[in-house]
């Protein structure tokens, strides 16, 4: 009888104690918005990349190739780089698009794609290397998978 | 096409593999003459460089013959002989634009790692592992280089093959760490790594007018040709206390530029070597930062410190307090070939650098792994292999 009581009572302890700990980690969060590294400007946040060009894209009016596939689920910002280097061009979700981090990854790709073009030219091919496919090592799979990742991921 | 590849940590084969093609228009396909194993491969080697792939080309310094270019490729041209610089470049940005080419926005494919590493992504470099970029190394018969325009340059007559294939990388990264450092007439300059980069960082240092420059190592033959070739003078680092003979050498005041070309495998005679290498060995730190610590230290108050040894992540007690406190610049940067290597190339022609006997080990590419076992474990008195596909 002691035991079930016991066990019952430590299953209460444990529930009551992590009930506690997630209250106290959300009044946390909410008096230190960047706690545990989170964005506070959530989805308005902009992703941005600095182009070395003239300002005229702005009056161009056509988005850069990359980014003409996304138009629809997009919202896009130009202006001019402080100290007269380059042009910012800026890309976010619209307000109430679906699968957002997806479209985040999308958006980073593009906008380092429509850099690259605007700046060179040309986007950088790197497939196929001389040496093929081979089969992954299981630390070869994680290479994989960060370069799955590739242009879609980062700090950007 | 035989290349040398990495198949896992600390073995490396040679293997066919297919030839490179051209896939964009400012390529071109180069045939590799010569290649030279870097010390930044062994870190690749023994697995410090976490993002390699079994099958990898590795290799980045070289030189060859041009035998294709792309659509867009307007310098260069069919059977040009030339030498490669190891970071890619598209010569356009805001960083290229600058004259600091390793830190090109646009040459690196998998930017996500180094972000989530360093907060940023430089640029790609060849054969130098997934984090920047996963492109094909120089250990092969044929490679493709990206922005040939911006990246390769025309070997003048009269330096031979085995002088210019240093002008790649030695050259350039031990030129950029006296020019970065700010070596000024009358300098007293200390050289930590006595290995291709340190004597180049030294001849360089002179060059630019340094007074009185000393190169640090433990190995004799390194520090002889430090002396003998390069025209500094040495300290051999288990002889005697560094710091004590540096302070005596510079009249109790310091170094007023300190270039450290060692990098994360660092050796010392000092007790702080066993706390460095248990702790990187247990993955608590990523690199063995002594040689950088004793940089700082003995930098006089004011002066400056250049890191041009690789390192690739974290590292344990850091003496940012002197660096703050004695007022120093402290810098750091991967190699920015194009801003060096035409003038490089002049000086190699009229003789004022010279190479030649940095290239201990002249083999056959299928002797590679024997000639980075020998690099690795400094046998032989090897300096540097160089490969001859």
């Amino acid at each position: 009888m002691s035991k079930i009581v016991n066990r019952s009572l430590a299953v209460a302890l444990v529930a009551a104690g992590t009930v506690t700990a997630q209250r106290v980690m959300r009044l946390y969060e909410e008096r230190n918005p960047a706690a545990l590294g989170k964005d506070s400007a959530g989805e308005e946040r902009w992703n941005a990349v600095t182009i070395s060009a003239e300002h005229r894209l702005v009056v161009d009016g056509e988005l850069p190739r990359p980014l003409q596939g996304l138009e629809d689920r997009i919202e896009v910002r130009y202006r001019a780089a402080p100290g007269d280097r380059g042009v910012e061009l800026s890309a976010r979700p619209r307000p109430g698009a679906d699968s957002v981090q997806e479209l985040r990854g999308e958006i980073r790709k593009a906008l380092r794609e429509s850099k690259q073009l605007i700046e060179t030219g040309e986007i950088l091919q790197s497939l196929p290397r001389p040496e093929g496919h081979r089969p992954a090592t299981p630390t070869g799979a994680v290479v994989d998978l960060a370069e799955r990742i590739g242009m879609k991921g980062g700090v950007l | 096409m035989k290349a040398v590849v990495w198949s896992g940590v600390n073995k490396l084969s040679v293997e066919n593999v297919d030839e490179p093609k051209i896939l964009n228009a400012r390529d071109a396909i180069v045939k590799v003459t010569r290649t030279a194993a870097c010390g930044s491969d062994l870190h690749l080697l023994a697995g410090y460089i976490p993002t390699m792939r079994a099958g990898d080309v590795i290799g980045h310094e070289f030189i060859g013959e041009i035998v294709e270019v792309g659509s867009a490729v307007t310098e260069r041209k069919v059977g040009d002989r030339v030498v490669v610089a190891p970071f890619l470049s598209c010569g356009n940005c805001f960083y290229c634009e600058r004259g600091e080419f390793s830190l090109c926005d646009n040459t690196d494919p998998n930017p996500d790692i180094p972000e989530a590493l360093w907060g940023a992504a430089p640029g790609g470099c060849l054969g130098y592992s997934h984090a920047l970029g996963g492109w094909a190394g120089s250990h092969a018969e044929y490679i493709r280089v990206p922005h040939a325009d911006v990246g390769t340059f025309v070997i003048p007559d009269g330096v031979t093959d085995d002088r210019a294939v240093f002008a790649s990388d030695a050259a350039p990264t031990g030129w950029m760490g006296a020019d970065l450092g700010g070596v000024k007439p009358g300098d007293v300059v200390a050289v930590w790594g006595a290995g291709a980069v340190g004597q180049m960082a030294a001849r360089a240092s002179i060059l630019l007018g340094a007074e009185r420059v000393i190169v640090i190592d433990r190995f004799a033959n390194r520090l002889k040709q430090a002396t003998d070739i390069i025209g500094a003078e040495a300290i051999d680092y288990t002889q005697t206390s560094v710091l004590a003979e540096l302070r005596e050498m510079t009249g109790g005041r310091g170094p007023d530029v300190c270039i450290e070309a060692v990098g994360m495998e660092a050796h010392s005679a000092r007790p702080d070597f066993g706390y460095d290498m248990v702790k990187q060995q247990l993955r608590m730190q990523t690199g063995r930062p002594t040689a950088v610590r004793e940089a700082i230290m003995a930098c006089r108050k004011g002066g400056s410190v250049f890191v041009l040894g690789v390192f690739g992540g974290f590292v344990d007690k850091f003496p940012l307090g002197a660096v703050m406190n004695k007022g120093l610049t402290l810098r750091g940067a991967q190699v920015h070939g194009p801003r060096y290597i035409p003038m490089l190339l002049e000086r190699m022609q009229r003789g004022e650098l010279v190479t030649e006997h940095l290239a201990t080990h002249v083999m056959p590419l299928d002797k590679a792994p024997r000639g980075y076992d020998l690099f690795k474990n400094k046998n032989e008195d090897c300096v540097r292999p160089v490969f001859i596909p």
